[in-house]
């Protein structure tokens, strides 16, 4: 069912419920008044009646007295013989047990008995058929009435709602209009902030923010892709070369070996490329161990040692036998990344420090960790460019696709932490980055 | 023959090198931008293979460059950016060929070889005569300072005009190469077009104008007293 449908039968069923319970009450209200009224005409009646007897001394009804305004009267002796009756009373031959509503002989009547000083009783009463019938035309009018309100409103409420959710049902279809491939159009936002427009201008912001992490991926897949076809290129063109009858079998020897040299290249690109997704994959979740700070350090040194030894470079890390809580694997590779980077910056001769800390932020301890280096530095506006995927720094080295840097910050985000580089007194960058544990 | 390989990857621009010498051209490496302005300009060559992204700036930039310098050498792009839209950059920034990483040898050598036949001809993108500029690329003809604004045929007309400046046209031919053979019509209408180009290329100094050569046809005269040479 609809909204639209669920609001007019609301509308039309709380009209329902107001107009039966006033309309109940009124009509309670009707039958009580004019039976009081009727009561007391019943007892001006008798007063009138035993007024005369007293003031006549002639022991019974007058003429006049006889069926004024619609209320008969009875006189009983003392014996509770019936007297005297005015017209249109009733066949009653006894006096009745109480006074109030009964009915007497079929009919229903209004009855007020009074006893007088010298024995006698008067019994009067007046026809309840007139209220009756006055609270049945009452009901008949209000639920003639109320029949109308509640179509009235049950319309009116269709009307109403209609008009409300117009602007819902353009806002489904625009919403639906906007596809994938159409993701700059946005929902027209209309000038009152209503629920209305605040969700239009909510839906909104949603779009731009998935508008904007559609384009990352995009960029990504169009620099990935990019940097997949050079390679792929060089070792297709080396092999198209080297398939060629011409060709000496020492040349062909040089080919194969750069050709495995291209193939290499390729598969540790396609393997960072993968790394990175699965990093930046927000689905992958981090898998904390306790680790032993100079564990983890003492591994990165001991991976590195071979690529440190080829360029020349020492690297020294402190030891710390502080305990954190990390995903190891990756807090490694984030490391490990960052002192290759270093490495290959660095100049010959010279040596790259990993220093350790463990502080606390918010009751929840911060391993940090310092790469330093005594290379050329980041430059100032490219602090923030080389931790996007595929960037490498004017002054970069080393045949990496730019992938290192990004995986590394992807990791210290997945923990929660941060990761930047600065300037180093005396020459070279600090790299650094913090693991809230 | 002699071509410049414009291209940063050295793996790659090695495997280049080595090919085309073995089938006996002379080539000429450069890795940036820079360098391969400056061998460009220094050097004459038969054909260019531009990488596009360089880590000094972009080839398709330098193409342009090359050509508003008055260098036609044929440039073929050789990139790992095949996108469309890319490939229409490419050729309508002035290059003559696109190649898409990764790439067949045999059709890169079969690729320079079509160059080589077509050879150094001015080919300009942009038409120039006198104040009057016509861009075939963004479909824009500008007389002075003020856009002309044309239909698709009127501009075609236009453009059949200024790639034979000074030249006299017959009706016939103009009809032959500015209307397809479905045309039925009368030569006429040559000259409604030809009126509504004049109004539209107004008179000015600098202003070419079309002559009408009674009994011969039109001819596109280009501002005098600079008769025969031609301005940019």
């Amino acid at each position: 069912m609809t909204i639209r449908t669920r609001l007019a039968l609301a509308y039309a069923a709380a009209v329902a419920v107001t107009i039966l319970v006033l309309g109940m009450i009124i009509w309670l209200q009707l039958g009580a008044v004019l039976r009081a009224e009727l009561g007391r005409r019943v007892e001006l009646r008798i007063a009138a009646v035993e007024s005369a007897l007293e003031n006549e001394e002639q022991g019974g009804l007058q003429e006049g007295d006889r069926d004024a305004a619609g209320v008969w009267v009875i006189l009983f002796a003392a014996d509770g013989s019936r007297l005297e009756a005015s017209s249109g009373a009733p066949a009653l031959t006894a006096v009745p047990s109480t006074s109030g509503a009964t009915t007497i002989a079929g009919r229903s009547v209004m009855v007020r008995i009074d006893h007088t000083a010298t024995g006698m009783t008067v019994v009067a009463g007046a026809d309840l058929g007139p209220v009756a019938a006055a609270q049945a035309a009452l009901a008949e009018l209000l639920g003639l009435a109320g029949l109308v309100a509640i179509l009235v409103s049950g319309l009116g409420g269709w009307w109403l709602a209609g008009r409300a959710l117009a602007p819902v049902a353009t806002m489904t279809a625009e919403a639906a209009a906007i596809s994938q491939a159409d993701l700059e159009r946005r929902l027209q936002e209309p000038r009152r902030l209503d629920e209305l427009g605040l969700l239009a201008r909510t839906v909104n912001r949603m779009l731009d923010r998935v508008s904007v992490n559609v384009g990352r991926q995009r960029a990504f897949l169009a620099a990935a892709s990019h940097d997949l076809r050079t390679p792929l290129a060089a070792l297709q063109a080396e092999l198209e070369l080297a398939d060629d009858p011409r060709v000496s079998t020492e040349e062909l020897r040089a080919a194969l070996r750069d050709a495995r040299g291209d193939a290499a290249r390729l598969a540790d690109l396609a393997a960072d490329l993968l790394e990175l997704v699965a990093a930046e994959a927000t689905g992958r979740p981090l898998l904390r161990v306790p680790t032993i700070v100079s564990d983890l350090t003492e591994s990165v040194v001991r991976r590195l040692q071979p690529l440190a030894r080829a360029a020349e470079v020492a690297i020294s890390a402190d030891a710390s036998d502080a305990l954190v809580n990390l995903d190891r694997v990756r807090a490694e590779q984030a490391v490990g990344n960052l002192v290759a980077n270093a490495i290959t910056h660095a100049p010959r001769g010279s040596g790259v420090e990993i220093l350790t800390r463990v502080a606390t932020a918010e009751e929840t301890p911060v391993l940090e960790v310092d790469v330093l280096d005594r290379g050329p530095g980041v430059r100032l506006e490219e602090r923030e460019l080389i931790f996007e995927p595929f960037q490498r720094g004017a002054d970069a080295r080393g045949s990496g696709a730019g992938l290192g840097l990004a995986t590394a910050r992807a990791a210290a985000e997945a923990h929660g932490g941060q990761i930047g580089v600065e300037d180093r007194p005396g020459g070279g960058a600090r790299f650094w980055v913090r693991f809230p544990a | 023959m002699k071509v410049l390989v414009l291209e940063d990857d050295v793996r790659l621009s090695a495997v280049i090198l080595r090919g085309l010498r073995r089938e006996g051209y002379a080539a000429d490496h450069a890795a940036t931008i820079e360098d391969g302005r400056w061998m460009a300009t220094e050097s004459t060559y038969d054909a260019m293979i531009f990488d596009v992204v360089l880590p000094d700036g972009d080839g398709y930039a330098l193409c342009a460059e090359l050509r508003a310098a008055g260098r036609w050498t044929p440039v073929l792009f050789l990139t790992a950016r095949g996108a469309v839209e890319d490939r229409v950059r490419g050729l309508d920034v002035g290059g003559d060929d696109y190649l898409v990483k990764p790439f067949a040898f045999a059709e890169l050598l079969a690729r320079l070889r079509a160059l080589a036949r077509r050879g150094a001809v001015e080919r300009p993108v942009r038409l120039n005569l006198g104040d009057l500029e016509l861009d075939p690329v963004a479909h824009r003809a500008v007389a002075g300072d003020r856009a002309l604004s044309l239909t698709a045929r009127e501009f075609a007309l236009l453009e059949f005009f200024m790639r034979q400046p000074d030249t006299v046209l017959s009706r016939s031919t103009i009809l032959e190469q500015v209307w397809d053979w479905a045309f039925d019509g009368s030569p006429r209408i040559i000259d409604v077009y030809v009126r509504t180009l004049r109004e539209q290329l107004g008179s000015g100094a600098d202003r070419p104008r079309i002559e009408t050569i009674r009994g011969a046809g039109y001819v596109l005269r280009p501002p005098s007293p600079i008769r025969a040479a031609r301005s940019r």
